[in-house]
């Protein structure tokens, strides 16, 4: 992957870009559900405690996916480079 | 890195750094200062046009990103056009093409699990990437036309090369529709790779309680797409505007211009590109 140093520093922002844009997501449909249902807040309230927990659920699911990249590329780079094993 | 000119190349420079200050000098002695209230007044407006049918905010468009983006458009045609010829041995654009073009198939090569879709996303990542950076630097680092507007939305005036072009990427429009775009085509891909039970099955994993969240997060992925471009893009235009006004005489607006214009909208370019092609691999995966 040519593009793994680059996203070094991305990590982090990405991470709560994640989050944040699922708790939006989540308060706009419960928004708008709310409005054309009850009309009583108690969708909005359920959506942003749903968007919230999916933004968690996905934000971890993307760091997660990201260390395992980072293990493969570290033991690459351990093996060709240094070749010492710094644990 | 050591530079090495000729003495050419130094007298020119010369001049050049010479012409610069005097410009400078002439213009903080005679110009008119203008108040600094009066010079951000207009700079986040954008021109509004209501159309006669819709309602809400689907009835106003901005003419402004239409025309741009078809100018961009026909531009990136007709360069294409021009380059379509390829040669076996090739001279400097061509290289220059051709490298560009190989690091994005790469990086498409690297990521996409199914091998018949590595053509297709690779079309679809040097489209993308082409598109958002030509604008993106559009947008960033070359002077041009643009407008001020005011807070109805009416123009007031064409502003002719003092301040940068206007870029359709700083419209949240143009990135929403590219991020939807790239959302349906991945679960296009999804459905063609894997068959639509397969595809069906994928919503209600690992759980079946999982499924509105994996609703929502799937929704939550063109928002933070398009919101990211749209952010820098923006933000870059108005900063490069501000600190430009506040220290017009000197030579930081060309620093500003190449770190906000070429480097952050190269990379948001990238950035672009790559998130795509991520979207695009987790939906086949």
């Amino acid at each position: 992957m040519p593009n793994i140093r680059l996203s070094k520093y991305g990590i982090v922002l990405n991470f709560g870009i994640t989050v944040i844009s699922n708790m939006l997501v989540g308060f706009f449909i419960g928004y708008y559900l709310d409005r054309w249902t009850f009309n009583n807040k108690l969708l909005l309230v359920i959506f942003v405690l749903l968007g919230t927990a999916s933004g968690l659920y996905n934000g971890f699911k993307y760091l997660l996916k990201e260390a395992e990249k980072y293990d493969k590329f570290d033991k690459k780079d351990d093996h060709h480079d240094r070749g010492d094993g710094n644990n | 890195m050591k530079l090495k000119l000729s003495r050419r190349a130094k007298i020119a420079l010369m001049i050049f750094v010479g012409i610069y200050i005097a410009v400078g000098v002439v213009n903080v002695t005679f110009l008119s200062r203008e108040n600094m209230s009066e010079a951000f007044k207009n700079i986040a407006n954008r021109w509004v046009v209501k159309l006669p049918f819709g309602k809400g905010i689907l009835n106003r468009i901005n003419p402004f990103t239409l025309i741009m983006t078809w100018t961009i458009m026909i531009v990136i045609i007709v360069a294409a056009a021009k380059f379509r010829k390829f040669r076996l041995v090739p001279d400097r654009k061509q290289s220059a093409i051709e490298s560009l073009l190989q690091y994005v198939y790469e990086v498409v090569e690297g990521s996409i699990p199914d091998e018949r879709f590595v053509r297709p996303t690779f079309y679809i990542a040097c489209t993308l990437f082409v598109f958002v950076a030509f604008s993106n630097v559009l947008g960033g680092a070359v002077p041009g036309v643009s407008l001020s507007v005011n807070s109805q939305g009416d123009v007031e005036k064409v502003i002719l090369f003092s301040d940068l072009w206007f870029s359709p990427t700083a419209d949240i429009n143009t990135n929403a529709s590219l991020a939807v775009f790239v959302l349906i085509i991945s679960h296009a891909f999804a459905i063609k790779a894997k068959g639509f039970k397969a595809w069906l099955k994928a919503w209600f994993e690992p759980n079946p309680i999982m499924f509105p969240m994996n609703v929502v997060g799937e929704l939550a992925k063109p928002i933070s797409h398009s919101l990211r471009l749209f952010g820098n893009v923006a933000g870059g235009a108005m900063l490069v505007y501000m600190l430009s006004y506040m220290v017009k005489y000197l030579f930081m607006p060309v620093v500003l211009w190449g770190f906000f214009g070429l480097f952050i909208g190269l990379v948001q370019a990238l950035v672009f590109t790559v998130l795509a092609v991520a979207y695009i691999s987790a939906a086949l995966s």
